[in-house]
């Protein structure tokens, strides 16, 4: 299969250094939240001038940038929306993604852009989405109780694209049916206010549990059932997660999406680096993974239910990036978190095995050696073979 | 006239309801929703037990209309399980039941299709939230959707304009528990609990919960019911029929208050002369004092004005937002080195910043500090540089008040 052919691999992007990452390290678009209108209240998100860029900066190298729209939206949040939206026009954006059938309209009266119907309309059967088709909606992102092989009918029965959660947190609830927060934390979940609830402890009587708690959703074996139903694309979620956590997965994603002729061809090579790409997703933070709905509907085993549990593991921690390379001598590194010298640090490539490092010196800008950095400096330390800019350096916690 | 819309979960209700004196109104109509477990989150009756009771309603003449309804979501599997279903009741369409109320897109698309004699009503219970979003459902669904059912998310200011503008009446729910989520998850079961529970988390607000398992999923309810008796009149005088109420007595012994409520509605329809304004408090006090006997506290909800995005500027430091002076801003402070320099990344490819420009600062608290920018510095080389391009990293002398994050505008 040609990269063309494979299923679109699919990224959020929470900030323009997250969009760059999730594009160098090998995503085919990229979707991202402006200030206002989306599902992330909380996030970075993008300012006008910054989605010109992010949607430039996808252009030129030949991916998409879609622009979320999705949240549920009051008379009084439409006011400014068409702006925005001949603005997204404008800016030729690849397609918004919409889940209130009051903006789709107003989306295809002030545009030509495409749409396509967010997760949060909770689109689950073919029925559902011949309705949305009508409406104008070229994608369907389907809920995440989906299984892959429902979607590969509804695709067919509806003849509609369809794009599936294949990675990241999931939602107890079917998505857009949450209004907890609105009654808790007087925050609207479908506008961007999700206080989070769900991943609460909670007790009945003596009795204590995670009860509602999703663990995360991990597709990548699945890959070759994915593109085998002819999925058109594969959503990571976590607008609001790390660019640890954009990097590793765009790049274990990609790489299996890449190598899916060596299953054809080396069971046992895709096995390997099946599992690779696996451990890999492991480095970053996860209440531990499941397939979620994508084979059979999710048991007990997809929720934490644990006294005393929270689930989340997390045992590599962001250093920074590349910012630069400096006569393939030294790279220069903006720093999140601190290190210092003698640590082991690993340098993710775009493609290809991470590269271990263990740090010899630190420079600062002004050439003055350091024996530790903090975060937010930018500091030098040794280039290696491999190392390019944009690069994400993690080490262990 | 003046409709009541109210659930009925088996016959003993039906029996309940004729106790009391609810036929004898040519002002107020009374309409019944009924289901079955097979399409409905809480619903305990058996297709026969369903058409059994369906048949009996439709005796009574006080029963104006009689309501299927289908309230679950549905997967592509359950949807190929329910065009079978709803054969078994297929035959009650237009001659037992009056509408089908649907909350799947999907299953309602496919009773339009199916059944295309049918009328529908449409569940939108969790939004739009908006008249353009409303109206294009009206739209999109045509001549045969009677009514919408819309979200307790919505103030009375909008309810009175939508149901003013819209062709069809909305219904909302007046007085009954208020339904927080709705997973197809089993997590009651997950935890070896029973298919009721009520769960309680530190976090504030966050106590008693109701839980209900069944067969299709769990679903959570807020420990504090809606209640909006005392806008019912308000509503009645601005739109007239074009507002439906709804009254979810299914819990408990809750059914029991029904009859102070059909004698409330005869006085807001002016039918019943007997009562005076006091008497019509005194009633509304009953009735709420009656309820409270099972459900504990009413709150009003978001009725009077939905303030739930009111927080969201506490969410984020507002003072790094930039949209409103997109054009002016010239890139972020990315570190600052105490007494050395600063760190500056260039972030906008129509200004260039020279040595010489004056610049405007805003650090992470709002401090806004004038800085004239009298040396720029390649990053990589150190060599100095007059004017700076999109994406530069450069160093600038450093400022007092400046850390990172800053922005930079002229």
């Amino acid at each position: 299969m040609t990269r063309k052919e494979l299923p679109e691999l699919l990224l959020p992007a929470g900030n323009l250094e997250k969009l760059k990452t999730a594009i160098l390290y090998g995503a085919d678009a990229v979707y991202v939240g402006g200030e206002r209108f989306g599902l992330r209240a909380r996030a970075d998100n993008f300012s006008l001038e910054e989605l010109k860029k992010g949607a430039d900066f996808c252009h030129l190298r030949g991916r998409k940038f879609y622009v979320v729209l999705n949240a549920f939206l009051h008379d009084k949040d439409m006011l400014d929306l068409p702006d925005f939206v001949k603005y997204l026009s404008e800016i030729a954006v690849d397609a918004v993604i919409v889940a209130d059938i009051g903006v789709l309209k107003l989306v295809k009266r002030e545009s030509d852009l495409k749409i396509h119907l967010s997760t949060q309309s909770c689109c689950l059967n073919s029925y559902a989405a011949s309705f949305w088709k009508e409406c104008g909606v070229e994608r369907i992102v389907l809920g995440r109780e989906v299984s892959i092989e429902e979607a590969q009918r509804i695709k067919k029965s509806a003849e509609v694209e369809v794009e599936m959660f294949v990675h990241g947190s999931m939602c107890i609830s079917y998505s857009g049916q949450c209004v907890i927060s609105n009654y808790t934390a007087a925050r609207d979940s479908n506008r961007g206010g999700c206080a989070h609830s769900c991943r609460f402890e909670y007790s009945f009587g003596k009795k204590k549990s995670f009860f509602m708690s999703s663990k995360d959703l991990m597709g990548i074996k699945l890959l070759p059932l994915f593109c085998k139903c002819g999925i058109d694309s594969l959503k990571i979620e976590g607008r609001m997660k790390s660019q640890l956590y954009v990097a590793t997965v765009a790049k274990a994603y990609r790489q299996l999406l890449d190598c899916y002729d060596l299953l054809l061809s080396d069971a046992n090579l895709w096995a390997k680096q099946l599992n690779e790409m696996e451990e890999e997703l492991r480095r970053i933070p996860y209440r531990d993974y499941v397939d979620g709905n994508l084979l059979s509907k999710a048991q007990h085993d997809s929720v934490y239910y644990q006294e005393g549990e929270s689930g989340e593991k997390d045992r590599y921690m962001l250093v920074g990036h590349i910012v630069s390379v400096l006569q393939n001598e030294m790279v220069l590194i903006e720093v999140k978190n601190a290190f210092t010298v003698g640590e082991w640090l690993e340098i993710l490539p775009f493609k290809g095995r991470y590269i271990k490092l263990q740090v010899e010196n630190i420079c600062s800008l002004k050439n003055i050696k350091l024996q530790k950095c903090k975060p937010n400096t930018l500091v030098k330390i040794k280039y290696l073979d491999g190392m390019e800019k944009g690069n994400i350096i993690r080490k262990k916690k | 006239m003046i409709k009541i819309v109210t659930y009925l979960s088996n016959h003993q209700d039906l029996l309940l309801m004729d106790s009391m004196e609810t036929g004898n109104s040519i002002e107020v109509e009374v309409e019944v929703i009924l289901s079955s477990k097979i399409f409905s989150l809480l619903s305990t009756l058996e297709i026969a037990e369903l058409i059994s009771l369906a048949l009996e309603c439709k005796k009574r003449k006080y029963i104006s209309r009689l309501l299927l309804e289908i309230d679950i979501l549905m997967t592509e599997d359950r949807l190929q399980l329910f065009k079978s279903e709803i054969t078994s009741v297929e035959t009650l369409f237009n001659t037992v039941f009056d509408a089908v109320r649907i909350k799947d897109l999907g299953a309602l698309k496919f009773i339009l299709e199916r059944y295309p004699e049918i009328d529908v009503e449409l569940i939108l219970d969790n939004g739009p939230h908006n008249l353009q979003g409303i109206e294009a459902f009206v739209d999109q669904i045509g001549e045969k959707l009677k009514r919408v059912i819309v979200s307790a998310q919505l103030s009375k200011s909008s309810l009175i304009k939508y149901a003013n503008k819209l062709k069809v009446p909305l219904e909302i729910l007046v007085l009954g528990r208020i339904l927080l989520f709705y997973t197809p998850r089993k997590l009651l079961s997950y935890v070896d609990m029973d298919k009721y529970a009520e769960a309680t988390s530190e976090e504030s607000f966050h106590k008693n919960f109701q839980i209900i398992e069944s067969a299709h999923g769990t679903i959570m309810f807020y420990p504090k019911d809606l209640c909006l008796l005392s806008y019912i009149d308000y509503f009645y005088q601005s739109c007239g029929e074009k507002i439906n109420f709804r009254f979810d007595l299914r819990e408990g012994n809750k059914l029991v208050i029904f009859d102070d409520i059909f004698k409330y509605f005869k006085y807001i329809s002016r039918e019943s002369c007997e009562n005076s304004k006091s008497d019509s408090s005194d009633l509304l006090e009953k009735i709420k004092n009656r309820y409270a006997q099972e459900c504990k506290t009413l709150i009003r909800g978001h009725i009077e004005e939905n303030k739930t995005d009111s927080i969201f500027k506490k969410l984020k430091n507002y003072h790094l937002q930039k949209s409103k002076v997109d054009c002016l801003y010239v890139g972020k402070v990315l570190e600052v080195e105490k007494g050395s320099y600063m760190v500056v990344m260039i972030e906008n490819k129509n200004l260039v910043l020279k040595v010489g420009d004056m610049i405007k600062i805003i650090n992470p608290l709002g401090k806004e500090i004038l800085f004239n920018v009298n040396k720029i510095e390649n990053i990589e080389d150190l060599q100095e540089l007059q004017t700076t391009e999109d994406n530069d990293l450069i160093l600038l002398p450093f400022c007092k008040g400046v850390s990172p994050g800053s922005l930079i505008y002229f």
